[in-house]
């Protein structure tokens, strides 16, 4: 607990990427996956087997970033997941999130829910065929609402879009 | 949801799972929803991880809901911490840590992680610059668990390890 009594937003990210990253071992086509940085949970990353993607690279690689309690001002552009204004609901919890595939060769893409000058809202798809070409950037929705569930759909999302 | 899931995963996993990451009490209803499993299952893995001392369970006019229990979540985080390392790779690390939370109140002139998110609404904030801002806020949060636990790891070093240490 923080001095003021709320939930430790620090404590409260790390409990929830340390469950993500044991989701992440039970996923078929997850090689492995650890905290980062060492002993810590400020993200998660995973190898992937790319041809289980679909993908004839050499290796691939997850990254999954969640920040449980951005706790944003209003009109900072998050979607209202009540209101159909910005493209229906978009998402149904609060945090902000990114699960990224980068492979060998240069290809990445992946799910981002965070301020972006790209689409209305927050939740977003981007991909880009090599470093050097800029990103496409597409709106996307999300069922799950809570962070295990969000994992799995995003996963199947990612591996339905290759 | 996830069909994959299901297909690679234990209801109890994922109850547990669910549980363990959420950020308010939930009922067993709302779990079981999430987890994709009936609602009496749900609540007797919950019941059961409750009695475990892995989740709380406090009593709600629509009944009984569930958090994950603060200290039981504490004591996984230090175990892990102090597992394979070194009372000096400890502490080398609180260093690093302490450095960079220093480097967050440098580098956005802030005191406090409240005051660079509370940053973020002025009007003249470009989207890219609001989402760095709120991700060196929650790394400014995250650094500074991350120096608690490290702190209590060093305090106790000898008792956190004393039974690997007499198992050795």
């Amino acid at each position: 607990m923080t001095p003021d009594g709320s939930p430790d937003a620090g404590a409260e990210r790390h409990r929830i990427l340390r469950q993500l990253r044991q989701q992440l071992e039970q996923r078929p086509a997850v090689e492995s996956a650890r905290g980062q940085t060492d002993g810590g949970y400020a993200e998660v990353t995973a190898r992937i087997e790319p041809n289980s993607f679909g993908r004839p690279a050499d290796s691939g690689t997850l990254r999954l970033v969640c920040h449980p309690n951005p706790d944003v001002a209003d009109g900072d552009g998050r979607p209202d997941p009540a209101g159909p204004s910005v493209a229906g609901p978009r998402t149904n919890f609060g945090a902000m999130f990114k699960l990224h595939y980068s492979e060998t060769g240069g290809y990445d893409y992946g799910f981002h829910n965070e301020p972006n000058a790209h689409v209305d809202g927050w939740f977003h798809f981007q991909e880009r065929p090599d470093p050097n070409t800029e990103y496409d950037y597409e709106p996307a929705t999300l069922d799950a609402r809570t962070p295990t569930a969000a994992l799995w759909e995003l996963l199947d999302l990612l591996a339905n879009r290759l | 949801m996830s069909e994959t899931w299901v297909e690679n995963t234990s209801t109890f996993d994922r109850v547990k799972s669910v549980a363990l990451t959420l950020s308010e009490p939930r009922s067993a209803a709302w779990v079981g929803s999430e987890a994709q499993v009936a609602e009496n299952t749900a609540r007797n893995h919950l019941e059961r991880l409750a009695d475990l001392g892995v989740l709380t369970a406090t009593t709600t006019e629509q009944g009984a809901a569930y958090a994950p229990d603060p200290v039981y979540t504490r004591s996984q985080d230090i175990r892990e911490l102090v597992d394979g390392r070194t009372e000096d790779e400890l502490a080398a690390v609180a260093a690093d840590v302490q450095e960079e939370l220093q480097g967050y109140r440098e580098t956005y002139d802030a005191d406090s992680p409240e005051a660079l998110r509370a940053s973020v609404a002025d009007a003249d904030r470009t989207p890219d610059a609001a989402r760095e801002r709120l991700e060196a806020a929650s790394d400014w949060e995250y650094a500074r668990y991350r120096l608690s636990l490290l702190r209590d790891a060093l305090d106790h070093y000898d008792t956190y390890t004393s039974s690997r240490s007499a198992s050795a």
